[in-house]
């Protein structure tokens, strides 16, 4: 790079922190981790001042030299849809509003299951849920579990920058959907219990072996998937899904029974607070601390992958 | 209409830049502009999304050089996954220029 013509270094000093704030202006989109942010930024900023430099060497002043890089460079709305299109594959209110389609359908969801289970039968309260509820409670597509997995996806997917990546959550969800409807059909939790989390199968157990085995093979599906993708947040998603999916009926079932004891409203009786039991909630603990182990373990293996593969690049560079 | 020209062809120009060896987004957008004879106009900031998603598809590999002279600069490398979608990108324009050039004849004739 040439110098600054006759700039002063204050000068100089001024144009950078201008530079930056029109970079900043480009780069502050949610889409972006902040690591990605602070990678751009240096990236943007290197670029603009190199070009400022030519542009001083022209002889122009810094505030001509500023306006004809930021010119030649885009106007920052535009540049951030841009980045915004180009590293998610399609417009984020696409992808948002997919996520919001899945919230809508897990609360319909739930909302269809509360129908399912007539109120106390002692009271005989006539019960005639509503023709669609069976969509939910009958039909395979819409159940809660599926709804959750759909949202979470759609949330991953703001982290996924490749086809590779995309294929990653694509995969997981196609994992996930097969044991549920492998379960479903032979009538027994298989598949590591299911990949652990089906409170419908009731609750897990920490040394329940199908347990053990749904960990090794998230943890082994973690490791396929970031060898793959190289996405740590793709790599985590199965684990992660587990967890929030393990929660999704305890959580479920707890909001009911509360809602049942401070209305009395007999429609909602039919389901136990599992968090009143000590056992179950130490048990509900330690499935999940041990999932959340397995996954601080996966994460401390990306992070030494990632550094092993920037030094592998250094030295390549050099 | 100049920048419609470039539209759909940047990853193209892109990986047969870097084909030539490795290099950094000011460079690449400086050849750009050069090389068109300014019937191109490449506006910079645009080339990053599509660096970046290039290297996220594993066609280009990206690494921080030396800060000897002035900011560091962030190159990038053409890899043989890349190599191979540039083949396909030749082909394709190939392909276009024989029907756009025996169409615009046909239309003189």
């Amino acid at each position: 790079m040439s110098g600054f013509g006759t700039w002063s270094a204050e000068e100089i000093a001024a144009v950078q922190r201008e530079l930056e704030a029109y970079v900043r202006r480009i780069v502050c989109t949610p889409v972006l981790t902040r690591r990605e942010q602070a990678d751009w930024t240096a990236e943007m900023t290197a670029h603009l001042l190199e070009q400022v430099s030519q542009f001083a060497d022209r002889g122009q002043t810094p505030d001509e030299a500023v306006a004809h890089a930021i010119h030649q460079f885009g106007v920052p709305r535009e540049l951030r849809r841009q980045i915004d299109r180009e590293a998610l594959g399609y417009p984020p209110s696409v992808l948002l509003i997919v996520a919001c389609i899945g919230v809508v359908l897990l609360l319909c969801s739930l909302y269809a299951l509360y129908w399912a289970v007539p109120p106390v039968p002692s009271m005989e309260i006539p019960w005639h849920p509503p023709r669609w509820v069976s969509l939910f409670t009958q039909g395979f597509p819409l159940s809660p579990s599926l709804m959750l997995a759909w949202t979470l996806a759609c949330l991953a997917m703001f982290r996924c920058r490749s086809r590779r990546d995309r294929g990653g959550i694509g995969v997981t969800i196609l994992l996930f959907a097969c044991a549920w409807i492998g379960q479903r059909a032979l009538h027994t939790p298989s598949l590591g219990a299911t990949l652990t989390f089906y409170g419908a199968m009731g609750p897990v157990h920490l040394l329940d072996p199908a347990f053990l085995a749904g960990c090794t093979i998230l943890f082994g599906l973690g490791l396929a998937l970031y060898r793959w993708t190289q996405n740590r947040i793709v790599s985590l998603f199965p684990i992660a899904l587990s967890v929030a999916e393990g929660l999704l009926f305890p959580v479920r079932n707890a909001a009911q029974a509360a809602l049942y004891h401070l209305t009395g409203n007999p429609a909602l009786w039919g389901h136990w607070n599992p968090f009143t039991d000590t056992f179950t909630v130490l048990q509900l603990i330690i499935t999940v601390a041990a999932r959340a182990m397995v996954l601080g373990l996966l994460l401390a293996l990306f992070r030494r992958f990632d550094r092993q593969r920037g030094d592998r690049a250094s030295a390549q560079a050099a | 209409m100049h920048r419609d020209m470039l539209k759909g062809h940047v990853d193209a120009v892109v990986l047969a830049i870097l084909s030539r060896g490795d290099t950094y987004g000011y460079a690449i957008a400086k050849q750009v502009n050069d090389r068109s004879e300014g019937v191109l106009s490449l506006k910079e900031g645009t080339l990053y999304p599509c660096l970046r998603r290039l290297e996220a598809e594993g066609y280009v590999e990206g690494y921080w050089g030396g800060d000897d002279d002035g900011p560091r600069r962030r190159y990038y490398a053409l890899t043989d996954r890349g190599r191979k979608h540039l083949e396909h990108l030749r082909a394709a324009w190939s392909v276009q220029q024989r029907v756009i050039g025996r169409l615009l004849e046909e239309g003189n004739a």
